[in-house]
């Protein structure tokens, strides 16, 4: 990484016009392979370099370049020109650790084999082929990633973690009674020996099962079983009420209310650097932070927030470790550092799937969600999520039901979680920056909207 | 510059061990961004995106590469990378490709390059807005106004010795903001869109309108009163809810989906798949629209799509890929968000073309239902689900209340376009905005005149 050297070089002799600044190098390495119906149908590979650039006077200013033969102090001076526009003051501090280099172990992917990744994409493929009769065409995506963080500053911070890890996804379209039906599983993995087979096949033949034939449903209050990933695909959203960020400017539902009750007994959010159900980990946020596990909801009280450096002077607390650059929604280049998850998740409980269904006797399990990001307001906590799920009776799984709507608060929704499952899932999200998990979760009355 | 041997070396290297078809994606794009936060100028960051893509096909199958390191090594590299993943027996010996320039004309038409200003002048263009924002009243917890241009520059060379060039310019604000009424609260945010450089912000009122407004919105939408759940005739206004067509088929009606069997259309063309009443259309060529390019990302000239015709359809949005897994030609609809990403079939500017029902008459039609007049976001597959942004009660064929927004229109979309049953004749166009799918964040816009559909559900808060 020479291009490096050269930012390490000015960051150590750096001009006077400069107080401080900051290079964050973050290098990703990634093969793809897609295996469909029974051969490889396509293949990517990249190898970038990212560089964002802080500096700070009186006033921070940014640059970013994936050209690797700009010059350093040409790079720097953009950054510091932009500062000159700056108003805000003495906003930004640079991490004023002063540690040298730390590689965390990246050897167990190195060498990337992509006959293997072909083995275990077919292997796949075929397993998943036997869960349902009805299958029509199956898709497997393995990505072998490798991703390289450094942060450097003029402060003598010199930080390095890397990260190698493969990616798993089975998407599958299924035809029933001249219906189209598809379902999809994923799971990250440091090796593609620990690929759960099935769990895959549990998950996907449970997707597609809780989707045919499915009528209507009366519009009312529900008890509902929430299904992991439709936990997961709210909290892909909800998340941001934890920012650190959001909740100084007010701009969370949950501004202004931390040690307070916001959920039940059963509620509890974590964000974690890393999680034995995936094969993501990380050791220092874009700042150079050391990584921490934050426990942001214990038993219903909001007892935490994700904070970077900023955020956290703001509030007269100290960095979680929770600087990122990648927003929802955002059309740009992420140069801000602005504030994200680890591996964020709520705490899974110790009763399984079927056990949940068996204590709630009647009501809705949900198993499917749709487009969270538009409908859930962040400054509210009002949400309205289109989603689909199952008609439970005595405990048992009756009939399938879609075109339903479940809507009401955020807070509501925590504050009558009953229970959680054992059955923990993660994903990762946003251009792999961050991850989120979340087990099912028993909500003792939910809106449901159906008919 | 690369020069023209490299490249061609390039191409040979990428075709060594086969493959029938390679391309060289180079793109190199400087985008600024201007933060306003709470009054203050908050950050200026200035970005450099630089790097070049490899795609290499063989019949059927793909190959993508990308790197940004834009040295003959590195350009050699990645084509050694992309033949090795392609690993079929050696090809042909590949002769020297030459490169022919194909030029096309970029339908929006640039008259500021945004570089060429400097950042005083785009701070005052925020400060204008962040006025004009506070000064509309109701109670501001927070706002942020953020200022985006970008200048991307595309070259594409490929095997068949096309050689393409366009240059894609672009200006954006984004407002972000949270208001409080009473109890309520909520955050929103949006976007005054141009394809255009720096000359989009002429017009003072243009930008600042757009800031009024959208505060004031907010605050009306904090007043209204919740929608219950029903299933009603539901009327969409002409303009921005075109994104009802985006998500309910315009993403099955893109070839990438046709070819997994992932759309509700696959193997329909011919058939009627909706409403007499629709005729649907994508079009890249449209000057001053968001979506519009003189070139796809693969070279191809964009065009005029006709997608569904009175109710029948007539084809699919396709890339040179897709075309050959369908046995269509490409229809110049194969973007990328940059060198990043593989090409896929997208969307550039989707419309419903008009119809001859009476604009006034539509709402007089509906006894009770529902008129919207602005879409959110929203997610299309075989299942569509859109955020209703900005809703009305239509009582006695006259608009009544305003409800309250994120109350959500779901269903599955081939059902949906069977119910289209009157569309006006005042076609309106839209802003933009991005579209998010495999192959990156794409401009595009969607628009339609004002339409009806006969009985829709409406999932309301109780």
């Amino acid at each position: 990484m020479s291009f490096l050297e050269g930012y390490r070089r000015v960051l150590k002799n750096l001009p006077v016009s400069y107080s401080e600044a900051e290079v964050n190098v973050e290098r990703r390495g990634s093969t793809v392979i897609k295996h469909a119906n029974g051969e490889m149908i396509e293949t990517r590979s990249s190898e970038t370099a990212e560089i964002f650039v802080r500096v700070v006077d009186e006033k921070t200013g940014y640059a970013y370049t994936q050209d690797l033969d700009e010059e350093p102090n040409y790079v720097l001076l953009r950054a510091l020109n932009n500062s000159q526009f700056v108003e805000r003051l003495k906003n930004d501090r640079l991490n004023g650790y002063s540690v040298s280099r730390k590689v965390s172990d990246s050897s167990r992917n190195s060498d990337l084999d992509i006959p293997s990744m072909k083995a275990a994409a077919k292997k796949l493929e075929e397993t998943v082929r036997l869960v349902d009769s009805n299958i029509s065409s199956i898709a497997v995506e393995i990505c072998a990633e490798k991703q390289r963080r450094n942060v450097v500053n003029s402060y003598g911070l010199d930080v390095e973690s890397s990260m190698d890890l493969y990616s798993v996804t089975a998407t599958v379209m299924a035809e029933r009674n001249g219906e189209q039906y598809d379902a999809s599983y994923y799971e990250s993995t440091s090796r593609l020996e620990d690929i759960d087979l099935e769990k895959f096949k549990e998950r996907i033949s449970a997707s597609l099962n809780h989707q045919y034939d499915a009528g209507e449903m009366q519009t009312g209050l529900y008890t509902v079983l929430l299904d992991s990933t439709v936990v997961t695909n709210i909290m892909m959203t909800a998340w941001q009420l934890f920012s650190g960020l959001k909740y100084g400017d007010g701009s969370s539902a949950l501004s202004g209310k931390l040690g307070q009750a916001l959920g039940s007994s059963c509620f509890s959010v974590t964000d974690s650097p890393s999680h034995e159900l995936t094969g993501y980990h990380y050791e220092f946020d874009c700042e150079g932070t050391p990584s921490r596990e934050e426990r942001l909801v214990d038993g219903g009280r909001l007892v935490g927030l994700m904070h970077n450096i900023a955020s956290a002077n703001r509030l007269h607390t100290s960095s979680t470790g929770n600087a990122g650059r990648y927003a929802l929604l955002s059309g740009s280049i992420p140069t801000d550092i602005i504030i994200t998850p680890k591996i964020v998740h709520v705490e899974p409980g110790s009763k399984s799937v079927a056990s949940l269904l068996e204590e709630m006797g009647e009501g809705v399990y949900i198993t499917h969600s749709y487009d969270v990001f538009h409908s859930i307001n962040i400054g509210s906590g009002g949400f309205s999520i289109p989603c689909r799920g199952t008609v439970i009776r005595n405990g048992c799984e009756d009939c399938n039901v879609t075109g339903l709507t479940m809507s009401g608060r955020l807070t509501d929704l925590f504050s009558r979680v009953r229970a959680a499952g054992n059955d923990l899932y993660i994903e990762e999200f946003l251009r792999k920056s961050y991850c989120v998990g979340a087990p099912s979760l028993l909500i003792e009355k939910l809106q449901i909207n159906g008919k | 510059m690369i020069e023209e041997d490299s490249l061609k070396r390039v191409i040979r290297k990428a075709l060594s061990s086969g493959g029938d078809f390679a391309e060289i994606f180079i793109e190199d794009k400087d985008e600024l961004n201007i933060k306003c936060s709470g009054g203050t100028i908050s950050g200026i960051t200035t970005v450099r995106i630089r790097g070049a893509g490899i795609y290499l096909l063989c019949g059927l199958k793909s190959v993508y590469v990308f790197t940004n390191d834009l040295s003959l090594t590195g350009l050699v590299s990645c084509a050694e990378r992309a033949s090795e993943l392609l690993n079929e027996s050696a090809g042909d010996l590949v002769g020297d490709t030459n490169f022919s320039l194909q030029k096309a004309t970029n339908p929006n038409r640039f008259e500021i390059i945004p570089s060429s200003v400097g950042h005083e002048e785009k701070i005052r263009v925020i400060r204008e807005t962040e006025r004009a924002a506070r000064s509309a009243g109701g109670k501001l917890r927070q706002l942020n106004v953020d200022y985006f241009d970008t200048d991307q520059k595309v070259l594409i060379f490929n095997s068949e010795g096309l050689h393409s060039e366009d240059r894609r310019i672009t200006s954006r604000l984004r407002l972000q903001a949270t208001v409080e009424v009473g109890s309520h609260s909520k955050y929103e945010w949006g976007d005054f869109t141009r394809p255009q450089g720096f000359e989009a912000f002429r017009t003072k009122n243009d930008y600042t309108s757009f800031a009024k407004d959208f505060i004031v919105d907010m605050e009306e939408d904090l007043k209204s009163s919740p929608v219950k759940s029903c299933a009603v005739p539901v009327i969409f206004e002409a303009g921005p809810c075109g994104t009802f067509w985006h998500e309910t088929c315009g993403h099955q009606l893109e070839a990438s989906a046709v070819s997994r069997n992932a759309s509700d259309f696959a193997g329909k063309v011919g058939q009627v798949v909706a409403s007499e009443k629709v005729t649907l259309i994508d079009d890249g060529t449209i000057p001053g629209l968001y979506g519009s390019t003189a070139i796809d990302d693969e070279g191809f000239p964009t065009q005029k799509n006709i997608l569904i015709e009175n109710g029948v359809l007539k084809g699919y949005l396709c890339d040179r890929l897709c075309g050959r897994r369908l046995g269509i030609p490409s229809t110049g609809s194969g973007r990328r968000q940059g060198y990043s990403y593989a090409p896929a079939p997208r969307m550039n500017n989707t419309y419903l073309d008009h119809g001859k029902d009476d604009d006034d008459e539509i709402i007089r039609s509906v006894d009770e239902g529902l008129f919207v007049k602005r879409l959110g976001g929203g997610t299309g597959g075989r299942e569509f689900s859109i955020a209703v942004s900005e809703g009305y009660w239509i009582k006695d064929g006259k608009i009544s209340h305003r409800l309250r927004s994120g109350f959500v229109l779901n269903g599955r979309g081939i059902d949906m376009i069977k119910k289209v049953d009157m569309v006006g004749s005042d076609l309106k166009t839209d802003s933009g905005g991005f579209c998010g799918a495999d192959s990156g964040l794409c401009p595009v816009t969607s628009f339609q005149p004002r339409m009806r559909i006969s009985l829709m559900s409406v999932g309301g808060e109780g």
